[in-house]
């Protein structure tokens, strides 16, 4: 089992070395000297589970880089305890009123530190699990529907405001009931998985990959035209139709549409209208094909 | 009430009477205390408010870490009473911090003194020299260096015993490098660390090249 991350964030290099001893055996640790590198190794790397925030740095102090982490969306749901010398109770209430869940004062009692630790890095791991569980497909680990909804709905206004391209792909596996009834649902889940990996694996970091319900899934590509989208969806029919999953031979067809930024009443609803307008036809036409939605074209 | 110069015992049972650990954190305090104490009463007697606070506060912790507890209650005596305004009454204690660090110093190095040096036994230059070189054993350290380098990069934290195991390839010169790794890696300075890796990752490479 992978042990959770904590990261130590402290000037004092001695400091640093007492909670090392206390925490290498039961969780990989990170270190940072000053505020300002913690919070770059923030943007940079992999995210940890707890933080142990020094008050008393110079530079930028402990409560600015707690404030820091916590008015950034990606960053606030990283516990931070701050561990200092401050022992006054008005400094404990300003470090908890900015967000951090614990105070601990040097010096460190290793028994009471490491279960205040412990407690917080399981509700951490807790508050992940219910995260994916809200936001993830339970079958093929991608995001659900209401994951999609919710986050097309900024995308779209990022996308408006900053007039950038952002299109989507409806995509359907063909023929899949007749999957499901000559081999099982069983066998119709692993198809889903081994398509739904194929999405996954050809998706850039910031494009949504969603299972819309049943067979059908789709891909919310930002920074990416109507064309560019159309030659994305060509790249994952062709790799569908060579993947051959569980041994069965498939393939999907994609309906492909482009948001109008300059329309304000084009929100997802309308565009997912317009993309199954043209997955429609895909299917109408013989399937395993790509078809372009034609309200933009107009 | 007397207030003692040196509590050992609460030390140990912190570092889980890790004596390596323990080693390493008392040489740590004693290379750290003398420049911080120092900086402190170049600051007080400047009047720096806000620094001499920060830098009572900061040896108020290390020596509260170490059990240091005479040096813990001055260091908080002047953090406080520089929140007051009190500088010449600050001063006053700060002198007498100066006075009061040397018999903990004494008593840490007496104890350090009668143990096993934490740092390992480096070999010796002539030693070094007399290692035979082979490409492969060069090519397996770029390797080890080339992981240390993308932990430090992730600023995971590494092991002293992880550096200390890849040096016996290296010739006078990396050592010197070498010894550099090891002092950042002690101090958590990882871009220092990563500075002088990157330096040793180039010397090894440009050796295999030649």
């Amino acid at each position: 089992m992978v042990k959770p991350t904590i990261m130590i964030v402290d000037d004092v290099a001695m400091n640093i070395q007492s909670l090392v001893s206390m925490l290498e055996a039961d969780y990989q640790l990170k270190l940072a000297t000053s505020g300002a590198l913690c919070l770059s190794l923030l943007q940079d790397y992999e995210l940890p589970d707890l933080i142990l925030l020094d008050v008393v740095m110079p530079d930028m102090d402990g409560y600015q880089v707690c404030e820091a982490i916590k008015s950034n969306n990606k960053l606030r749901h990283i516990p931070i305890i701050f561990v200092t010398a401050k022992d006054d109770e008005g400094d404990e209430e300003k470090g908890l009123h900015l967000g951090a869940v614990d105070y601990i004062t040097k010096p460190i009692h290793p028994a009471i530190a490491l279960a205040r630790i412990k407690t917080h890095i399981t509700l951490k791991l807790q508050y992940d699990s219910l995260t994916e569980l809200a936001e993830k497909d339970q079958l093929t680990g991608l995001y659900n529907r209401h994951y999609f909804y919710d986050i097309s709905e900024k995308k779209i206004a990022f996308a408006k405001r900053h007039l950038i391209p952002l299109s989507i792909l409806l995509i359907d596996i063909d023929f899949f009931k007749q999957v499901n009834d000559q081999y099982g649902h069983m066998i119709g889940d692993e198809v889903l998985v081994e398509v739904a990996k194929i999405f996954s694996n050809n998706a850039r970091q910031e494009d949504i990959v969603c299972r819309f319900g049943g067979e059908e899934f789709v891909i919310l590509l930002d920074h990416c035209d109507l064309y560019a989208a159309q030659d994305k969806a060509e790249c994952l029919r062709r790799k569908i139709e060579q993947l051959i999953p569980a041994g069965i031979d498939i393939s999907i067809s994609i309906g492909v549409a482009q948001l109008n930024c300059d329309d304000p009443k084009e929100d997802i609803t309308f565009l997912i209208g317009e993309a199954d307008e043209a997955l429609y036809k895909a299917k109408k036409g013989g399937r395993n094909t790509v078809v372009l939605s034609e309200v933009l074209l107009q | 009430m007397s207030v003692n110069i040196w509590e050992k015992e609460p030390l140990f049972h912190r570092l889980g009477h890790n004596e390596k650990t323990i080693q390493r954190v008392l040489r740590l305090c004693l290379n750290d205390l003398p420049e911080l104490i120092n900086e402190l009463l170049s600051v007080l007697k400047q009047g720096d408010l806000a620094r001499s606070k920060d830098l009572a506060h900061t040896i108020k912790g290390v020596a509260a870490n170490v059990g240091a507890e005479e040096l813990r209650q001055l260091a908080a005596e002047i953090e406080v009473l520089m929140s007051a305004g009190s500088t010449a009454e600050a001063l006053e204690r700060g002198y007498y911090l100066v006075e009061r660090f040397e018999p903990l110093r004494s008593q840490l190095a007496y104890y350090l003194d009668s143990l096993i040096p934490a740092r390992p036994n480096i070999p010796e230059q002539s030693k070094i020299l007399e290692q035979p070189k082979n490409e492969q054993g060069e090519e397996a350290l770029i390797g080890s260096l080339i992981t240390l380098i993308h932990k430090l990069q992730a600023a995971e934290y590494v092991q002293l015993t992880e550096v200390e195991k890849i040096h016996p390839l290296f010739n006078s010169d990396e050592q010197i490098l070498y010894l550099q790794v090891i002092d950042a890696i002690q101090y958590f300075d990882s871009q220092q660390a990563l500075k002088q890796l990157a330096k040793l990752t180039i010397v090894a490479k440009l050796k295999i090249d030649l």
